[in-house]
């Protein structure tokens, strides 16, 4: 384990709720989003031809019509660019060449003058199919004579941890076999065995995804996207690009604040557009920016999962054996998705300590949008089915489910699901607190005889799913006055990131949050960074920043100690001025010298401008384990875990349901900045809830979405935010992070459908096993029970 | 967008002069709530003309004559729903009106607009209904009343001409003796399309014996109009729990008979009749 230091000190930054640094722009206004930037009045504007059909032989594209609109500077078509790219398999193109594989997928672009222009244009485009059968579901891709989406699977490009079936609909298999699941069902004194249903959802996210891309006459591409991924975007353009002789250091990738993100925003999807096209038109800016609709129908969907579960126990209620088969509707392309079923196949056994784990993780191939990463990365799916049936097995085995649950718990030291140990965490801990906040003992009844009232509660863990060589560098410079600049290419996507990377740094330097300036990413300026993705900024890119404080004050200690001949290890930092611990009345003030230098007697200088630079790379992980068993590598770095439990107030007529009080206890390791956890906790929370009340994604029978829009798809208002929540911070520290902390941001999320599903069938005695759990769901639920 | 003209109005005789001049061309702006999402999504109802009355100063306002209340068309949501005057006399209107759509939208929208659009899930029809509202539509010349609930033809379509501008809706103040509620239910609590409400007015004598009442459902029937079959069942009754499920079930059942089953009809069959009962019940 990579040691962090000064964790245990008094610190002064760390742990106090810094007034957000990104607040006042936003608040304000000044903040500039990609469709606030200014490209001056040669920007040009692209409209996507959209494959109108789920599955089809593209046989020819005419462009003549829409050439012949005044405005209209070029068309653009999958000859072009017949370049693959992808994250961690190459299985899309950048438009489709010969197929089309979903309903809205981009065929070709028409660059105009305005963008009424290019879309009217872009209709005009005839393209000239073959309607081929496409595949919608999971049950019918798997069938033995299904149609081959991907027929060329078998040579995609693909990271070394997949494990795609050829000749099948089947991209990638994550198999997890632990001890002997078999001898353990033979030992169970119960099993129990049940199939629960996922649909998929959109991040709805309140800005669309956005690109614009110049590429200069010096060769120079610079593409400005809205985007957690900077870094993956350069470098997933120069892969793609590279046919055309584009180097990564030709590629300028800039990202403004973003209004969310939420794993919509991470990897490559409609971007590659904004390079493409640029390219297409050498010397002029061309901007793309998704409709609402395009907005949910081509970007990346959160996946959809069938569930089957089977678990097997003692008598006492211990759980002996988990059986699992996940199967994923990983959509036309997988490049992003199939890591997300990667993910959640290995810890799909939740946070509990099963000797026996046998898990398939499937990735399945259909001719719906692009599946891919969302918020909680897989584990919100699986969490839905795992912590419902836990709940109903209780309830068959007449034990207390908050019982069950912390019989079988993991504990620090007990053995992953790929052989590794767990970390040390406060899950325990957790259930306790939620256990009394809740009430969880005491039995409520409404006074309005319409109302029922039921409590519910769900687990959950999480480790980010990361490659092993995923990596966070900082450089941190200081300024002539003393004050800082920190260049980091995490992403600030709501979470406040640029205000803890501040708050790191002043703690090692002494110098306030208020002083120093941390800004969004652009890749001329700010070093590498993998992605904002998997709740791991805090952790790694604030490992990274802690680093380049340490080499900053390494620095400073040098300089005095050449120039003044203190001995550095006297030396120590306070207040923004450099003491020593051996010679009290000495005190040089960093302003002094951090760019000019300290001047010696004979008038020369010592120093030079303090230039601090920091790297993380978590050295002890590895993907690579066998193949079918999962057996021999450390894929995750530690798990975040935590307990959430509900109340709520149904109707037992309409089904509607109101959320008088929810609690959610998440060990963070240590509260960087308690706000901003707060702050995480209230989002997840709202987000999850609005998936399993509200949220209802519809396709008709062609695989196109009927209800890519606000009116239709409906997300929770402030009107439908609980009455009262309650988040509780517990602080185990991770030992490699950075004063102990972990990443929060995606966990708050993922215990929200079953719990709320748990308190449904609390309130009403009725088991609703397929999300979302909608006020007409439950209605009907429990008439059909009656 | 497709492109039209727009003709700003600023009296009735101008509007009505400019309706008579372009007929089933012009379509009227008032709050814009609805017109405006339609002219985006660039459909064949685009109009030619769209007729901005929203500077006409007499179509704006409440006003209470003796026992009536006058709504002029431009009266928005808002100015409903903070009405002391609706909230004395029809407390059922600025009950609906509040749940419509969101502050933004209540801002903007007129009763006017939500009656002439006749979507059937219209949130102030059902009240007004109710209310047994008139309406007055005026020509260039001339003018006529007639009861709101004979102005539809089915959704989206009433029996309105193209030249003629809706100038009033008129009721009678509900009295001391009469209770009334109006209930909806959206998929959320904001800016959601009813699908189903209830307006409901019980009138009772002194010794406490129902003596009329009136029941219209929201977004359950093809066209809005009282449910008498169920009103009658209550008539010369005392309110109980038992009496009004009869008069939801009742309800419920007119409601098949108009529609037929369809996707929906599980769900809303039970909860019309629940949301009748409660309905009823907030009247006693």
């Amino acid at each position: 384990m990579q040691e962090t230091e000064n964790k245990m000190k008094d610190q002064k930054y760390i742990g106090k709720s810094a007034v957000r640094i990104d607040g006042k722009v936003k608040v304000s206004g000044a903040a500039e989003f990609i469709d606030d930037l200014d490209f001056g009045p040669d920007l040009l504007y692209a409209a996507i031809v959209e494959s109108k059909f789920a599955h089809a032989v593209i046989n020819k594209i005419d462009t003549s019509d829409a050439e012949k609109i005044p405005g209209v500077v070029k068309i653009v078509t999958g000859k072009d660019f017949p370049f693959r790219f992808g994250l961690y398999m190459h299985d899309r193109f950048i438009f489709a060449q010969d197929r089309v594989r979903f309903v809205g997928e981009q065929i070709g672009a028409v660059i105009a003058r305005d963008a009424a222009t290019a879309l009217k244009a872009a209709k005009l485009v005839k393209v000239d199919y073959t309607e081929l059968p496409a595949i919608l579901n999971v049950e019918q891709s798997l069938t033995k004579d299904a149609f081959l989406i991907h027929p060329e699977l078998r040579y995609y490009k693909h990271v070394p941890w997949f494990f795609p079936k050829g000749e099948t609909n089947i991209a990638h298999l994550r198999k997890v076999r632990k001890g002997d699941v078999q001898k353990g069902f033979k030992e169970a004194d119960f099993i129990f065995e049940d199939t629960y249903t996922v649909p998929r959802y959109a991040h709805c996210a309140i800005e669309v995804h956005g690109a614009v891309g110049l590429y200069d006459n010096s060769d120079r591409l610079t593409v400005w996207t809205a985007s957690q991924s900077p870094y993956t975007q350069r470098n997933l353009f120069a892969e793609a690009l590279a046919p055309l002789g584009l180097s990564h250091k030709d590629i300028r990738v800039v990202t403004p604040f973003i209004g969310g993100g939420f794993g919509g925003k991470a990897g490559v999807s409609m971007e590659i557009l904004g390079a493409a096209l640029a390219i297409a038109m050498k010397g002029r800016p061309v901007k793309v920016l998704w409709s609402r609709a395009q907005e949910f129908y081509n970007t990346y969907q959160r996946q959809g999962l069938t569930a089957r579960i089977k678990v097997g126990l003692k008598k006492d209620g211990t759980i002996i054996a988990m059986d699992n088969i996940l199967n994923w509707d990983a959509g036309a392309y997988v490049e992003y998705g199939a890591n997300v079923v990667n993910a959640a196949g290995l810890s799909a056994s939740g946070p509990y300590n099963i000797p026996n784990v046998s898990i398939d993780s499937v990735c399945i191939y259909t001719n719906l949008p692009p599946g891919g990463p969302y918020r909680g990365f897989g584990y919100s799916e699986f969490l839905f089915g795992l912590e419902s049936h836990l709940n109903e097995i209780a309830k068959k085995m007449k034990i207390d489910p908050i019982q069950l649950r912390r019989k079988n718990a993991i504990r620090e030291g007990d053995i992953l699901n790929y052989g590794g140990k767990m970390n040390a965490n406060g899950l325990i801990e957790a259930i306790d607190k939620v256990e009394k906040e809740i009430e969880w003992n005491k039995k409520e009844t409404s006074s309005d005889p319409n109302k029922a009232i039921g409590k519910g509660i769900a687990l959950f863990w999480k480790a980010p799913a990361m490659p092993p060589n995923a990596s966070s560098s900082a450089f941190l410079k200081f300024n002539e006055d003393g004050s800082i600049n920190i260049l980091i290419s995490g992403m600030e996507i709501g979470q406040g990131l640029l205000t803890v990377m501040a708050q790191i740094a002043a703690e090692v330097l002494t110098v306030p949050p208020e002083k120093i300036r941390v800004e969004t990413p652009d890749t001329d300026r700010n070093p590498y960074e993998w992605q904002t993705v998997g709740s791991h900024v805090t952790w790694g890119c604030g490992r990274a920043v802690e680093s380049a404080a340490i080499d900053a004050r390494e620095q400073i200690f040098d300089i005095v100690e050449r120039a003044l001949g203190k001995d550095r290890k006297s030396l120590y930092l306070d207040d923004e001025c450099v003491k020593s611990k051996t010679d009290t009345n000495f005190s040089l003030s960093l302003r002094d010298f951090i760019i000019a230098g300290i001047q010696k007697p004979d008038g020369s200088y010592r120093g030079g401008p303090i230039l601090g630079r920091g790297m993380f790379m978590p050295e002890f992980t590895s993907a690579l384990s066998d193949p079918e068993t999962s057996q021999g590598g450390h894929p995750n770095v530690h798990y975040t875990v935590g307990a959430s439990a509900v109340k709520i107030e149904v109707d037992r007529q309409t089904g509607k349901v109101k959320i008088p009080k929810v609690v959610l206890a998440v060990d963070v390791g240590k509260a960087l900045n308690p706000d901003l956890i707060n702050g995480q906790i209230t989002g997840g929370l709202l987000q999850g809830i609005a998936t399993v009340l509200y949220e209802d994604m519809r396709f008709n029978e062609k695989g196109k979405l009927i209800n890519a829009n606000f009116t239709d798809y409906k997300i929770p208002t402030s009107m439908e935010i609980p009455d009262e929540i309650v988040p509780i911070i517990i602080e185990v520290p991770q030992p490699d992070g950075p004063s102990g902390a972990r990443g929060v941001g995606e966990h708050t999320m993922i215990p929200c459908a079953p719990m709320i599903a748990n308190a449904v069938e609390d309130a009403l005695g009725i088991r609703i096993k397929s999300m979302p759990i909608t006020a007409e769901k439950i209605a009907m639920n429990l008439k059909h029970s009656l | 967008m497709k492109p039209f003209e727009y003709k700003a109005v600023h009296s009735i005789e101008e509007a009505c002069s400019a309706l008579a001049e372009y007929g089933s061309d012009a379509h009227i702006l008032a709050g814009g709530t609805d017109l405006l999402i339609e002219l985006r999504k660039q459909n064949i109802r685009t109009p030619k003309v769209v007729v901005d009355i929203s500077f006409i100063k007499e179509l704006r306002g409440i006003e209470s004559i003796n026992g009536t209340i006058n709504l002029k068309p431009l009266a928005t949501h808002t100015q409903l729903l903070q009405s002391s005057i609706l909230h004395q006399y029809a407390s059922l209107l600025s009950s609906a009106a509040s749940v419509i759509g969101s502050p933004q939208i209540r801002n903007r929208g007129t009763i006017g607009g939500n009656i002439m659009n006749a979507a059937t899930c219209a949130d102030t029809v059902p009240p007004l209904i109710a209310l047994g509202a008139k309406i007055t539509l005026k020509l260039k010349s001339g003018s006529r009343q007639l009861d709101l609930s004979d102005l539809f033809i089915k959704p989206y379509q009433t029996k309105a001409k193209p030249e003629e501008l809706l100038t009033e809706i008129s009721f009678l103040k509900l009295s001391p003796n009469a209770k009334s509620s109006f209930i909806k239910l959206g998929r959320r609590n904001a800016l959601a399309i009813s699908r189903l409400s209830v307006a409901a007015i019980l009138f009772f004598n002194e010794k406490g014996i129902i003596t009329e009442a009136r029941i219209v459902p929201g977004a359950a029937l093809p066209i809005w109009r009282r449910v008498t079959e169920a009103e009658q069942i209550m008539i010369g009754e005392i309110p109980s729990t038992e009496l009004f499920k009869t008069a939801g079930q009742k309800v419920s059942e007119v409601m098949i008979s108009h529609t037929g089953r369809r996707w929906s009809t599980e769900y809303k069959e039970p909860v019309i009749a629940t949301l009748v009962r409660r309905a009823l019940e907030q009247c006693v």
